[in-house]
């Protein structure tokens, strides 16, 4: 069944078997429009012909039999044994007195004739009609033909943006997988997993071939700036977009294959929210709610009044801010095993930030796992327990936040007299530089390497601190 | 069931101006009608028009100064209210979603994209059905005091019904479009030429013999207000047709939809 189904959703994605599609639809159509609709309207259009015929028939042999006989009975009773279609001429027939039926005659003559003629004229158009009807084939079959020719176009665009170029898989897969086994903790479950995700949109790059778990009661930060692929991440989690390749897992199962499911138990906050305008805020609080398998009533009134929401106010007379409270709490009232945010402190005050925050700390400890995407460094640095920082649409480290802080550089400042900077251009020194008698560098390494290299001169101060997040960021896009 | 309610409570307002539309049209109709009604001075004017402008508005056909001839003209601008409407709604129920960026919302919900298109379309259908049926109510309230024969209310059940099967076809059309285009801002205004376009067709189609074969491809064709008056039947064919458009633009809506990216 699993292999159907494949191949039928290759089948979508290859130009070739579309327009194979195309021009078999075609064919059946064609041949729906000749075996069904003409053959009826020819049939139809036969019976009207004979139907027609015949009235000239018996008509004709009821005048003949009384221009012979002079006798109107006569020729009503042959007309009456000729056919059970009582015509109007009939009843003329039948109801005239004999002096007028002389008059009547002539006229029947003129509609025999009539007839006679029109007869006539269809023989001559009859040879016509052939063409006609090649015309009208040669029409549908180029309608046809152009419909597939369109479809065909745009498959063909749609599957040339799909199939954008690709960076080699191979490096960056072993740095993440590396980077991910010096910190996977093994006896807790995999919330998030994904697997060499990548995203072109046409041809404009998304993400590139991401891969990283997320583990159960994490508080996960995804740091980068804007537009390196951090939203895309997430919308592929939600499954609103496709990947062009790769996999995300989210609870162990496929987000597209078992989306609405997942889904129930994410919460995710948005990084602009958009509600339908004329709504009451409760009204659609309610409508979102009424979605999941539990009743939230309570924890909509205990969250809008933590967030201080007024409810009964209309979605579209709310400020920037107020929206994003009801993000919030539209996120948070199902009470969700993963939490997604993008950048979701923005058009919050401090005092609401510190408030949300809390809240994310409660939700973290009552089991919650956190995804939080974001570009302030210092809300990942006061949240998270791990952090991915992605540019240009790769992962380039993951690690755990206090790890990133302590074990990875340290900003080094030696002041000292006449002190040569070049003396500190050993391995693992980096952005050396001086000024006015004062050594400035990040060192990364052993640190008693830099301390006995420190001693060896009489310094008046020396300072070694861990650098913040914001420096470390600064240090990766540099 | 929650999808379908909202929707509706989202679109009364445009029902509401529909219905206005199609009660404004057929009162100015009517008063127009008061004024042809057993006018014979009238028929000689219709005479001396030129034959194509006649075809165009579908009066040859039909004698104006009755009543069912008169509705028989008023069939071709039924059928386009009730389908712009139809049309509308239909490209603008799943696409509005994008535009308004609440795809983010509505979708990040528990909801299967199909779920989604399904609740959607019912709702669309519902304002159609209650479209058609307003339309159908004033058509009979308004022609009431000419006291119309048996032969015009079967004419205009006929005539309702014929109307709301192109509604139906114009809908799904317009479901389609708006669920497969992926610039889902020009959906409407496609939808739109769509119609005109076809439209048009069914004119040129009435003016000449030759073009007799358009009728295939334009839904204003399908149904003949005159055959409806003088046979009393619908064309089964076009009605199988018509079901097969409809089905056609459903399954094409549920697929493209469940399988393109969303655009926020």
């Amino acid at each position: 069944m699993d292999t159907i189904r494949n191949s039928f959703n290759k089948g979508f994605n290859s130009p070739r078997i579309m327009v194979a599609i195309g021009i078999v639809l075609g064919i059946i159509l064609g041949l729906v429009y000749g075996w069904v609709i003409s053959p009826v309207e020819f049939i139809d259009g036969s019976i009207a012909q004979l139907r027609d015929d015949l009235k000239t028939e018996y008509l004709r042999i009821a005048i003949d039999s009384y221009a012979i006989n002079k006798d109107a009975d006569l020729a009503e009773a042959r007309y009456n044994r000729l056919g059970e279609d009582k015509t109007s001429y009939l009843l003329e027939i039948e109801f005239n007195p004999a002096g007028q039926l002389a008059s009547e005659i002539d006229s029947f003559r003129d509609v025999v004739e009539l007839t006679a003629l029109g007869e006539e004229l269809e023989e001559t158009t009859v040879e016509e009609k052939p063409s006609n009807n090649i015309l009208k084939w040669g029409l549908l079959v180029s309608i046809v033909l152009a419909v597939s020719l369109i479809i065909r176009y745009f498959l063909v665009r749609r599957s040339e943006s799909e199939t954008a170029p690709k960076s080699a898989p191979g490096i960056s897969q072993e740095i993440t997988s590396k980077m991910e086994s010096t910190f996977k903790t093994k006896d807790l479950e995999d919330i998030i997993e994904v697997n060499n995700l990548t995203k072109y949109y046409g041809k404009a790059r998304g993400i590139v071939d991401v891969s990283f778990t997320v583990k159960e009661g994490e508080i996960y930060g995804f740091i980068g700036p804007n537009g390196a692929g951090k939203s895309t991440t997430i919308r592929l989690f939600l499954s609103l977009i496709y990947p062009t390749s790769g996999e995300a897992k989210i609870f162990g199962k496929d987000v597209i294959k078992h989306g609405p499911e997942i889904r129930q138990e994410i919460g995710y906050l948005p990084s602009e929210v958009f509600y339908y305008e004329g709504m009451k805020v409760l009204d659609l609080l309610k409508y979102s709610a009424s979605f999941y398998n539990k009743d939230c009533t309570d924890r909509i009134y205990e969250l809008s009044d933590l967030m201080e929401l007024d409810l009964n106010r209309r979605i579209d007379d709310l400020s920037y801010g107020n929206k994003k409270k009801v993000g919030i709490v539209q996120g948070l009232l199902h009470q969700p095993k993963l939490i997604v945010l993008d950048e979701p402190t923005s058009g919050l005050d401090p005092l609401m930030q510190q408030k949300f925050f809390n809240l994310i700390r409660e939700e973290n400890q009552r089991g919650a796992t956190v995804f939080f995407s974001s570009h302030i460094l210092g809300e990942v640095q006061k949240l998270c327990n791990r952090v991915a920082i992605i540019k240009e649409g790769s992962i380039i480290n993951i690690q755990d936040i206090e790890t990133l802080q302590k074990d990875n550089y340290k900003k080094v400042r030696v002041v000292a007299e006449g002190i040569d900077h070049k003396r500190f251009d050993v391995d693992g020194v980096s952005n050396l530089s001086s000024e006015n008698g004062a050594v400035n560098f990040f060192y990364k390494g052993d640190i008693n390497l830099i301390t006995s290299l420190i001693s060896e001169k009489e310094v008046s101060d020396v300072t070694i601190e861990a650098p913040t997040l914001e420096e470390i960021f600064i240090h990766y896009y540099e | 069931m929650n999808i379908y309610l909202r929707e509706l409570k989202a679109n009364y307002k445009s029902l509401l101006i529909y219905c206005g539309i199609s009660l404004f049209f057929l009162v100015t109709g009517f008063t127009k009608f008061k004024a042809y009604a057993e006018n014979p001075d009238l028929l000689a004017i219709l005479d001396s028009m030129p034959p194509a402008m006649l075809a165009t508005f579908n009066m040859n056909a039909f004698n104006l100064t009755t009543l069912p001839g008169f509705f028989g003209v008023f069939y071709v601008f039924l059928g386009l209210i009730l389908s712009i409407a139809a049309v509308m709604w239909g490209s603008d129920i799943i696409s509005k979603e994008e535009r308004d960026k609440t795809v983010e919302f509505s979708l990040t919900l528990p909801v299967r994209r199909s779920t989604l298109i399904t609740a959607k379309s019912a709702a669309a259908l519902t304002n159609c059905i209650a479209l058609a049926l307003v339309t159908w109510g004033l058509v009979l309230a308004n022609s009431a005091r000419y006291n119309p024969d048996a032969e015009f209310y079967s004419f205009v059940s006929l005539g309702m019904v014929s109307l709301f099967i192109i509604q139906c076809i114009f809908l799904a059309v317009g479901i389609f479009l708006g669920s497969a285009m992926k610039k889902h801002k020009n959906s409407g205004s496609v939808a739109v030429s769509l119609l005109l376009g076809t439209y048009f067709i069914s004119v040129i189609a009435g003016l000449n013999e030759d073009f007799d074969f358009l009728k295939y491809f334009t839904p204003f064709k399908y149904f003949d207000p005159a055959s409806l008056l003088y046979e009393s039947r619908i064309d089964l064919p076009f009605v199988w047709l018509s079901a097969g458009i409809i089905a056609v633009a459903l399954v094409g809506a549920y697929i493209a939809y469940s399988k393109r990216d969303l655009y926020i």
